[in-house]
């Protein structure tokens, strides 16, 4: 789910409230373990042998985390508690570790705040190269994550789901064949069945996309903005919350629109919902929610075994059967199919390389642009 | 504790609002220079002027005729004061999501109104501007209907009767002696809802449709999303300006009263 991002989810806040008290008491009684504290870095060997008894994570792959949970505890004897939370935005744990973190092992934390947050050295690096949740991944996610969650030869991030960001969904009922260009976000014969998200970033790189731009390094945002400007009437909102969005797939309120394809899923196989996802010929952006450790973490060790355990392929895979989100691991789909069907598994098979764009963190000028133009267009 | 907790934060974020980046980065008055010669923000402030002053006033003629009934003609009034205050027990976001399975179409609302006969098919009004507007009427009336119920309450019941001895009617009653006797209550009650309407961004992103951008919104997106927190600290300031302002208009005209009163009985 990555991205959920400045976005209130309706399960993510209810469980947000839930968990805000616990985590708390985490933070109080956290790393009172009597064991040496070790850096991540320093774990010389999986499974780790010796670790705390509690581990404080923050994750907003609810479902999963729960199911996570009980089968941690379960091959790591002596994990008493396990305190998860489940943040509603990016910034409320970057803001902890801006204040200076004390409380927080583990997050799952989505591309640009990792960048951010190991930028400013709020991350520990992790010893990969002794972790099965390392081998595993598939050699794109692997590359990635060496090219940009990476300083000075330590990697700081290993990637936990792969995510389309954004999916171009629609409607299988509305459409007879899949929309192949992001253009279908153009076509006013469906003014009023659409919508656009409202975060800059998704939808400026939409509007690249579109005028045939370099989504991440784009040359004309004059052209951007006046595209959006143009498209700015065919929408019914922009949304700014999964779930609503989703619920209005399902709802047939928009027949297109860009979504995730976690939620699309999820429309798809847990409502009945007539909705697919399409790749468009100028490509698919994707990006990824990583496994980080924070600078701080009063529990690193358990932390490292939460990563480790939760990064093999049978966790892995129980990602996608609880919440649609893919796991970058080699051998995908038959390693879906032995936890889900082989319809649901084809679901996770967009991993074309040739059709992927990396969604790079953007430089400060270019993030700044993105984020005018977007307050223009909205402005109106 | 005020200059801990109040003062300094604000005199940070002042601070910070003439940086043309994180400190340490250069002073500079680009921040405010962009407010105030881009016409993006001032049309976004302006339409977060407009939204605020109809928000305001559908609550204060709501909240006062609420307050009015339960100070007036209701012998239950602690079972009503509770209910008036019950929404606040409930978080923020979950009401929010409480207005957006009604608001939605085939909601509540819609259902309502077509067995009522008001519609003939479901609509919705969701992400328009009646949504954002009801869901922030919605949120503050019980906010203000405390300080009108109370100034009400606090009313001499002798002078109403004493305007009526002289032959004033009902509505010549309310307007020369009821509504001026209760003005304290009601500056405070606009105070109370005017100034975080102004700065709202959680109901109007979750309500709002393409036309909803609020100052709010575009504040919280720059601490959040794009990063460029002395800009939105410059953004920050001319919202607090703002409430400053509403402070010294309703110090003018009669809030100050309540304190001078108090102060005097002391």
């Amino acid at each position: 789910m990555a991205y959920d991002g400045n976005h209130a989810s309706r399960r993510s806040v209810l469980g947000a409230a839930g968990g805000v008290g616990a985590a708390a008491l985490a933070g109080c009684l956290g790393g009172g373990d009597d064991i040496e504290h070790v850096r991540p870095i320093e774990i010389e060997s999986f499974p780790v042998e010796e670790y705390e008894s509690e581990v404080n994570v923050w994750n907003w792959y609810t479902d999963w985390v729960d199911w996570h949970t009980d089968e941690f505890q379960e091959s790591y004897e002596g994990i008493d508690r396990v305190y998860s939370q489940a943040y509603s935005g990016p910034s409320e744990w970057y803001s902890r570790l801006e204040a200076g973190n004390d409380e927080i092992d583990n997050i799952c934390a989505t591309n640009e705040w990792v960048v951010r947050a190991m930028d400013n050295d709020y991350l520990e690096p992790l010893p990969v190269e002794q972790m099965e949740a390392w081998d595993v991944l598939d050699p794109l996610a692997r590359e990635d994550a060496e090219e940009y969650y990476s300083r000075d030869g330590e990697v700081y991030a290993i990637p936990e789901s792969i995510v389309m960001q954004p999916s171009l969904t629609y409607n299988t009922e509305y459409f007879n064949s899949p929309p192949d260009s992001w253009g279908v976000l153009w076509d006013e014969d469906l003014a009023g069945m659409m919508f656009m998200e409202d975060w800059p970033e998704v939808s400026c790189r939409i509007a690249a996309l579109y005028t045939g731009q370099d989504p991440n390094d784009p040359d004309d945002f004059e052209e951007i903005e006046e595209v959006l400007m143009q498209q700015r009437d065919l929408n019914v909102t922009y949304w700014n919350e999964f779930s609503s969005a989703m619920e209005m797939f399902i709802d047939e309120e928009v027949v297109v629109g860009p979504l995730r394809d976690g939620r699309t899923w999820m429309a798809q196989f847990l409502n009945d919902a007539p909705i697919d996802y399409a790749v468009p010929e100028e490509g698919m952006m994707y990006t990824y929610d990583n496994f980080v450790i924070p600078t701080g973490a009063p529990n690193p060790r358990a932390s490292a075994a939460w990563i480790e355990h939760g990064g093999q392929i049978s966790s892995r895979v129980q990602l996608f059967a609880e919440m649609g989100y893919v796991p970058p691991i080699e051998n995908l789909e038959d390693e879906l199919t032995q936890v889900v069907s082989e319809e649901e598994a084809a679901f996770a098979d967009w991993l074309d390389p040739d059709e992927l764009i990396f969604v790079e963190p953007l430089d400060e000028e270019t993030l700044d642009r993105y984020d005018e133009i977007w307050t223009t267009v909205v402005a109106g | 504790m005020l200059l801990l907790f109040f003062i300094l934060p604000l005199l940070y974020m002042v601070w910070l609002s003439f940086h043309d980046g994180m400190p340490p980065a250069s002073l500079t008055l680009e921040n405010y220079l962009n407010v105030v010669t881009t016409d993006l923000y001032l049309r976004v402030v302006w339409r977060t002027t407009v939204l605020t002053v109809q928000t305001t006033a559908l609550v204060v003629v709501l909240g006062y005729t609420l307050a009015y009934s339960m100070a007036r003609f209701s012998k239950r009034t602690t079972l009503l004061l509770l209910l008036v205050i019950l929404p606040f027990w409930t978080n923020y976001i979950v009401r929010m999501y409480a207005l957006i399975n009604i608001f939605s179409r085939d909601g509540l609302l819609d259902w309502m109104q077509l067995v009522t006969g008001l519609a003939q098919e479901p609509s919705g009004i969701m992400y328009t501007h009646t949504a954002v507007l009801l869901g922030l009427t919605y949120v503050w009336l019980p906010l203000a209907t405390l300080p009108f119920y109370a100034s009400l309450t606090n009313m001499d019941d002798n002078l109403i009767e004493a305007a009526k001895d002289l032959g004033a009617g009902p509505i010549e009653t309310f307007f020369t002696v009821t509504l001026p006797m209760t003005k304290n209550g009601v500056i405070g009650g606009i105070i109370l809802v005017a100034i975080p309407t102004f700065g709202a961004f959680v109901t109007p992103t979750l309500l709002g449709g393409t036309d909803q951008l609020m100052i709010g919104m575009v504040i919280e997106n720059q601490f959040t999303e794009a990063f460029n927190w002395p800009f939105g600290s410059a953004l920050s300031v001319i919202v607090s300006a703002f409430v400053v302002l509403m402070l010294l208009i309703a110090v003018k005209f009669g809030a100050g009263d309540v304190v001078t009163r108090r102060s005097d009985t002391q």
